[in-house]
């Protein structure tokens, strides 16, 4: 493998991981928004506050870690991403600065009227960050950004591939906030609340699985490049996902929530990891390779020395808090 | 001072020198009005101490540089006296608390130094924005020194001043958030509320 590939690989290591530790952090904000009325949400934004509390906004680092490896090691290719998406680049980032705002005031306010605001704006922008972070993933593997960048800011990013990489985003993170969610509840004794969130997942994972499937004849012709690279290369992978979701469905049928947590974050892992493998070798694909995008190799050779030093300290720390939040005790503490 | 071979003319900014002079004088406070230098109090010979570790060696000069290279000076000077006048007062008062207590005199008794302990916190807060607004605008015209201008460095797009405004009240609106919620905040920790529960649906 060459250094560049490496470097790439490490820095995709890093979408992946926002992919499903901060899309289950999105999703929970869908549910929030989904939940209903304040007499009948009370119970799941309750639930959710809890859930993600401990994690709240950590898992940005993983987009800090993607974008300063973009720059650093890809420079052109991520100015030109930015000079052609910075309509839905400025909206993510517009939804990612309220959501973390949102989500504090909420837990600390006074009355129901603040707490609906604070909420409100919490909720909406959990929805709207990972839709025009899927948009961006498909004007790239759609290879609309130009290699000299300022490509159209419009049509670069509303077009079929574009718009269904935004729904699939939004999709998948509330499939894996759902399971897990649903896990979280059943741990905590909440039943109730753990049958209204299973029938939820259940619908929701079968609406992503039939858009999925629905998308990918327009995607056939809309993204050539990347539609080879899924029926070819990655095309294991797609089945992998497909067979992931379908276990998870039957094992959350089956109230088997705490295994379903495992299976779910394999489909959304499968399907992050088949695009991956399927735009390789290109960054931007149809435009610029991976090898030619590639920095000074002093500076690769800097950020793999970083990629194993962030290993070393952020990883166990980031375990043993993810471990701490599946705890019997902390589920149990919802209750006080 | 690294500042002073790396980016001398934020150096020049930051002492207010005109021209490059040995012996260089401290100025505190003052303006750059038409080439000269008003209202500022003058030490001789500090500024070389302070800058250059000497008291003969030269600091360099704004009017040195053609005028399409100078930062503008009075922005930079003012916001980094401000940074080092705040961080001197702020560690004089920490030396003089513990002056106090060694004498076994207890401060925390005095309302008149909690008052100044309270606005320490804002205060610490204004000296960190001034130093960036002195090393930022200290560093202007260039966005990469000596090889980028600032103005080069801009985008393409017409949005600049749209984006500017919309993050300008997109802020304003979570300041106004942030004051709301932790004022209500130790008004319910005041009236003996601990737990401060989130109120998610109604009677909850």
């Amino acid at each position: 493998m060459s250094l560049p590939t490496a470097v790439a690989g490490a820095m995709f290591a890093g979408v992946l991981a926002y992919s499903i530790l901060g899309g289950a952090d999105f999703g929970a904000g869908f549910w929030d928004l989904t939940a209903g009325d304040a007499r009948r949400g009370a119970a799941i934004r309750a639930l959710i506050d809890h859930s993600i509390g401990p994690v709240w906004e950590a898992n940005h680092v993983w987009l800090i870690y993607v974008l300063v490896f973009w720059w650093t090691a890809f420079p052109s290719t991520f100015a030109a991403v930015m000079t052609t998406l910075y309509v839905p680049l400025l909206f993510a980032l517009l939804g990612i600065v309220l959501r973390g705002a949102g989500f504090a005031y909420r837990k600390f306010a006074e009355t129901l009227h603040q707490a609906q605001l604070f909420g409100a704006v919490f909720a909406t922008s959990s929805v709207i960050t990972p839709f025009f972070l899927g948009t961006v993933a498909g004007a790239i593997a759609s290879g609309r950004v130009p290699a000299g960048g300022r490509g159209d800011p419009w049509s670069s990013w509303l077009n079929v591939t574009s718009v269904t990489g935004g729904i699939l985003a939004v999709g998948t993170c509330a499939f894996l906030a759902g399971v897990w969610l649903t896990a979280d509840a059943q741990r905590a004794g909440q039943t109730a609340l753990a049958e209204q969130l299973r029938t939820r997942s259940l619908v929701t994972g079968v609406l992503v699985g039939v858009v999925v499937l629905a998308a990918l004849v327009p995607v056939r012709h809309d993204a050539r490049t990347l539609a080879r690279g899924l029926e070819g290369k990655g095309s294991w992978l797609v089945v992998l996902s497909a067979l992931a979701g379908a276990v998870t469905l039957a094992l959350v049928f089956r109230r088997r929530h705490q295994l379903a947590r495992f299976t779910a974050v394999g489909a959304v892992a499968a399907v992050v990891i088949g695009w991956g493998v399927a735009q390789y070798p290109w960054m931007l694909v149809d435009q610029v390779k991976i090898a030619d995008a590639a920095g000074a190799r002093p500076t690769l050779v800097g950020l793999l020395v970083v990629v194993v030093a962030a290993a070393v300290v952020v990883l166990p720390a980031l375990t043993y808090l993810l471990w701490l939040t599946q705890q019997e005790a902390w589920s149990h503490s919802l209750e006080e | 001072l690294q500042v002073g071979k790396e980016q001398s003319t934020k150096l020049a900014a930051f002492e207010l020198a005109t021209h490059a002079e040995r012996e260089s004088p401290l100025r505190i406070g003052g303006l750059l009005i038409n080439g000269e230098v008003k209202w500022a109090l003058t030490i001789p010979r500090l500024g070389s101490l302070i800058s250059r570790d000497s008291l003969t060696a030269s600091v360099p000069g704004l009017y040195d540089v053609p005028p399409d290279q100078r930062p503008p000076a009075n922005i930079v000077h003012l916001s980094f006296q401000v940074m080092v006048g705040i961080g001197l007062a702020l560690a004089l008062l920490v030396l003089y608390f513990w002056f106090a207590r060694r004498r076994k005199r207890d401060l925390l008794e005095r309302p008149l130094f909690l008052k100044i302990a309270t606005i320490a916190g804002p205060l610490a807060v204004i000296a960190l924005e001034a130093g960036w607004v002195a090393t930022e605008v200290g560093r202007q015209p260039w966005t990469v020194w000596h090889a980028l201008r600032t103005r080069d460095a801009a985008g393409p797009n017409s949005w600049l001043w749209i984006s500017l405004t919309v993050a300008v009240l997109l802020y304003v609106g979570m300041t106004i958030g942030a004051v709301v919620v932790l004022r209500s905040m130790a008004r319910r920790w005041r009236a003996g509320d601990e737990r401060l529960a989130t109120p998610y649906g109604p009677g909850r």
